[in-house]
């Protein structure tokens, strides 16, 4: 007796046992095959389906052998759902299916007409039974099992089981009534005993049973199937394996790249580095201020060494190399910082002589060192400064800074410089030199110029209030001979160092009135902050100017406040505040008047308003105010 | 059926297979780059350390004998000098001859010669000269072992007396220290530097910045991965520093190359350090040809280039009229075609060749900008 389907199939699962697979298939190759056959109706679609089947059933085996429903049914449905798929692909159904029926070796046992008629539907209709009438017509057709023995396979009595047979084979009559094919029972047990009994065709088994050697999903395969998976396989795959084969090599570069000792090479042997020139090596060596002192020392120390012919060489060797910018100001700044300790006047011709204008334009160093050597030449001879700066005024105009800034960027810069010393030594040549500056650039470089040169202006500003009368116009002239007020405010009586500035030079009453209202600004400007600091500045200001005997104080304090409301948005509100006050500070008219034509505009209505209020002649109050109206509304 | 979804599904697992593979040889290429270029200028800083002793003779150290006590005895006759002391790492500008006499003593010396200007009752009358003769042996003993010295900072409060009340170790000279060591070795310095954080006020955020750049110098990936974890704010500064201490193109190529590899996933801060690197572009001491050799050697993507279209339009900005159109052909050919592109050259150029109709339209179809719809783009923009 064989072996049971459980047997055969935990066999499979467990040893993928070839003849347990091969027991299984041959038992069950004929329910596969012709229930496929019967529901296609085409032999080798039928041949398909069943070996779809068994390659489902390779693949499925161990859910199979854990599941509670039998083989057979499992097969008989699998077989239906498979058979169904196969029927939706193959629009042949119907043309297959006469020829099917008209096959004599293919006809069922029973000739009865009817049986023939209900072929067709015999399969699904089986298939729509409840699971357990399914199970005991198959067992007992297919498997040819007694009612006793499915009884002991099912755990039923014989008698009960014999009963649900006969049941189910009503229920099979009656749903191939309703599908139009009239069958007695006896015709129906008769054709289920003939027709599922059917041995499958012998061809499939040896095929079937290869199934059992492996259990993959492309188990059963056409072989059109195979040649066109592997078409496209080979397609893909040719393409992705070169690339495949590249990112290798790059990685394999990569490991060799990181690996590679850096100790194994010299460092001029390092791919793409050739060995730095002296020259290079001074330049980096030059920059190494913030990190390494021995090494800048050692540089500087170098440079220092070479003669004047060599530092031109280094000079000429820099402007050509391929150094970065920082490089190339480090060396440069220092070649020529060596010529300039040694000779100004050399120094300065070497640049212009060896150095193109365009570099000398676009490098801060070269800037730098052309701006102090005039300054430094003017300060000791001016003479000669002037007689170098004449020389070389056509090679200084050829010097542009960028396009953004005028043609004539450092010729102005060279004649500010040059009268650094020459405002001192010859205040004619100085006026003559700084005539052609635009007034506002001037005005600008002589206040750096006399910040520059507090010590030499405290001796003696001869020469600078020279320069000054000389070269602008009144107003101008005034404000700038004022700012030697702040050269002489370095003493630590503010008054006191002014009173000496006056008494030292004479001044018009113009530029005197413009160095007492400065002398004001600079003593209430630091105390503008708050109202009580204001009011006792004031008072201070107020009081000097009496010592001085001068005349029109209050419009000079008033003036002077509004200065320095001008000059400081700040002290807007202290200056009011204390303005407030002013009859206390013991201020007359003249002070409001002078504030509210100075400032009122900047006071705003607000402001000005309570001021003007303040005045004892309404007119003059309605006359100021109109004014700053007027002034606001331009 | 189930065979052409099968093909269907090979060939789109293909296609992305392909793109993955495409990903990894691109950034492969980079990564073989960045060795390349990083072991140039590592060899680079390693000549750099070697060749020293080429024209080094009055700061090399000797073995001439001289004691600590004979050097000592010179630092007592240190006097300010005209102008005013320098103080800090300065200070051996001011007195290279002590500065050289201090040099030559070994490491053990110049221990032995800052335990007697500690002491020194004679020096400390004359302030600061006490502080300086400290400072120029700190500057030696630095030059002699880095480490050394930052531990004598960091360690010794005596040392910081003379600086400072509250015994915080010296601002100038911790950078200068730190500096020096990431010379060579710039993860030292870094691992130095974070033993300092629980010491307030020690380095300032400038100090930090700049010992960065200098790591960045030698290391810039390292560089890169600290300024990544720092907070927003101070990133972009950090980011600005690292980019403008590079000195040399070599550097400022493993700079670029560490950036791609580094800020691949962030393009505003990529954006940021490109755009800083290629600030040059505005600095007229480098030749265009340099600049644009040096632009041209990076392989930079569409997207990068794109990164720094601000910068590089300064090509067309910079120069005279003749070398504007040669710019701009640069410029043309250099940038990936976009309208943004065809704009900046026109602003630039219309200035040169407006009064030209005929030279204006010949040189924009030589660039290959459409002049008709550029002009309808601006008029539709205003």
């Amino acid at each position: 007796m064989l072996p049971p389907d459980e047997d055969l199939l935990n066999a499979f699962v467990k040893s993928h046992d070839e003849q347990a697979f091969r027991g299984l298939a041959e038992r069950y190759s004929g329910l596969i095959f012709h229930t496929a056959l019967r529901t296609l109706g085409d032999r080798t679609l039928a041949e398909d389906v069943a070996q779809r089947v068994l390659g489902v059933l390779a693949k499925k085996a161990s859910h199979v052998a854990r599941g509670n429903s039998p083989l057979p049914a499992w097969l008989h449905r699998t077989t239906i759902l498979e058979a169904k798929s196969a029927r939706r692909m193959e629009s042949r159904y119907h043309r297959k299916k006469e020829a099917i029926m008209r096959a004599p070796a293919d006809s069922p046992a029973s000739d009865d007409p009817a049986w023939k008629d209900a072929l067709p539907h015999l399969d699904a209709a089986i298939d729509t039974l409840p699971e357990s009438d399914r199970q005991v017509l198959l067992l007992h057709f297919v498997n040819e099992l007694t009612f006793p023995e499915i009884a002991a396979r099912l755990g039923k009595s014989a008698a009960a089981v014999q009963k649900q047979s006969r049941r189910a084979l009503e229920k099979l009559q009656a749903i191939l009534g309703r599908r139009g094919v009239a069958l007695s029972l006896a015709i129906l047990t008769a054709g289920l005993t003939t027709e599922m009994a059917k041995a499958g065709p012998v061809l499939l088994i040896p095929a079937l049973s290869t199934l059992g050697k492996t259990t993959t999903s492309v188990l059963v395969v056409k072989k059109t199937t195979v040649a066109a998976l592997g078409t496209t396989l080979l397609l893909c795959g040719i393409p992705l394996a070169r690339q495949q084969a590249s990112i290798s090599k790059l990685e394999s570069r990569l490991r060799m790249a990181t690996a590679a000792p850096l100790e194994s090479r010299t460092p001029s042997a390092a791919r793409g580095t050739k060995s730095p020139s002296l020259l290079e090596r001074l330049a980096r060596d030059l920059n190494s201020k913030g990190f390494d002192m021995p090494r800048y020392l050692s540089a500087v120390d170098h440079i220092a060494g070479l003669s004047d012919q060599e530092v031109v060489a280094f000079v000429k060797e820099t402007i050509s190399s391929s150094m970065s910018k920082t490089e190339r100001e480090a060396i440069f700044a220092q070649l020529f910082q060596v010529l300039f300790e040694r000779d100004v006047e050399s120094c300065l011709s070497t640049l212009l002589d060896v150095v193109p204008a365009d570099y000398i334009g676009g490098s801060q160093s070269a800037g730098d060192l052309l701006e102090n050597g005039v300054r430094t030449l003017s300060e000791h001879d001016g003479v000669k400064a002037l007689a170098w700066f004449r020389e070389h005024l056509e090679t200084i105009r050829s010097i542009r800074k960028s396009r953004s800034f005028p043609a004539e960027y450092w010729e102005n810069k060279m004649r500010v410089a040059l009268a650094y010393g020459l405002v001192f030594s010859d205040p004619s040549a100085a006026v003559e030199v700084l005539r052609p500056l635009p007034i506002q650039e001037l005005t600008s470089e002589l206040s750096q110029l006399v910040r520059s040169r507090e010590p030499t202006l405290r001796k003696d500003a001869t020469g600078f209030i020279q320069v000054a009368r000389q070269l602008f116009p009144e107003k101008e002239s005034h404000e700038t001979v004022a700012e030697l007020v702040g050269v002489n405010l370095a003493a630590n009586d503010k008054f006191q160092s002014v009173d000496v500035l006056l008494e030292k030079y004479e001044f018009t009453p113009a530029e005197i009135d413009a160095i007492l209202e400065k002398t004001g600004k600079w003593h209430l400007e630091p105390a503008s902050r708050e109202a009580d600091g204001m009011e006792k500045a004031i008072s201070e200001f107020r009081a000097w100017l009496e010592s001085r005997k001068t005349d029109d104080i209050d419009r000079l304090v008033g003036e002077t406040l509004g200065e320095t409301v001008l000059s400081w948005s700040r002290t807007g509100e202290p200056v009011y505040q204390a303005m407030l006050r002013c009859r206390e500070l013991g201020l007359g008219d003249d002070a409001i008047l002078g504030l509210l034509e100075t400032a009122g505009f900047s006071l705003g209505k607000e402001k000005s308003g309570p001021l003007a209020a303040m005045l004892s002649n309404p007119e003059a109050a309605r006359e100021v105010l109109l004014k700053i109206q007027h002034g606001n509304a331009r | 059926m189930k065979t052409s979804l099968a093909c269907l599904g090979i060939l789109i697992g293909a296609l992305l297979l392909g793109r993955w593979q495409g990903a990894r040889l691109g950034h492969l290429d980079n990564r073989i780059e960045y060795p390349k270029a990083s072991r140039t200028m590592k060899a680079s800083h390693r000549a750099e350390r070697e060749d020293r002793s080429d024209y080094r003779t009055k700061y090399a150290r000797r073995t001439v004998g001289t004691t600590s006590g004979e050097v000592y005895e010179r630092l007592l006759s240190l006097k300010a000098p005209a102008g005013g002391n320098m103080m800090g790492p300065g200070a051996a500008l001011q007195h290279r001859e002590a500065m050289e006499a201090i040099l030559q003593l070994d490491l053990k010396g110049i221990g032995e010669l800052m335990s007697l200007v500690y002491q020194s009752k004679k020096l400390a009358k004359t302030f600061p000269m006490q502080q300086i003769a400290a400072t120029l042996c700190l500057i030696a003993m630095a030059d002699s072992s880095p480490d050394a010295a930052f531990a004598h900072l960091t360690e010794n409060k005596e040392w910081n007396h003379l600086f400072s009340s509250d015994h915080i170790p010296d601002d100038g000279m911790l950078s200068y220290v730190l500096a020096r060591m990431a010379v060579d070795d710039p993860q030292r310095a870094l691992d130095s530097m974070r033993k300092l954080e629980n010491t307030p006020k020690a380095l300032n955020d400038d100090s930090i910045r700049r010992l960065l750049g200098q790591i960045a110098r030698r290391d810039p990936a390292l560089a890169l991965d600290v300024i990544a974890e720092l907070p927003d704010a101070d990133r972009k500064r950090n980011y600005q520093m690292i980019s403008h201490g590079m000195e040399s193109d070599n550097e400022r190529t493993v700079l670029f190359l560490s950036v791609r590899e580094a800020l691949r996933s962030k393009p505003a801060e990529q954006k940021l350090v490109l755009k800083t690197l290629c600030d040059r572009f505005g600095d007229s001491q480098n030749s265009m040809a340099e600049s644009r050799k040096w632009l041209e050697s990076l392989g930079m993507t569409d997207a990068e280039k794109n990164l720094v279209l601000d910068p590089l339009c300064r090509v067309l900005a910079e120069g005279y009229s003749t070398s504007l159109l040669d710019n701009a052909r640069w410029f043309a050919k250099f940038m990936p075609p976009s309208d943004e592109r065809d704009s900046l050259i026109l602003q630039r150029i219309e200035p040169a060749l407006g009064h030209e109709p005929a030279s204006m339209h010949s040189f924009c179809r030589e660039l290959g900008i459409d002049l008709e719809r550029m002009r309808k783009i601006e008029m539709s923009g205003n």
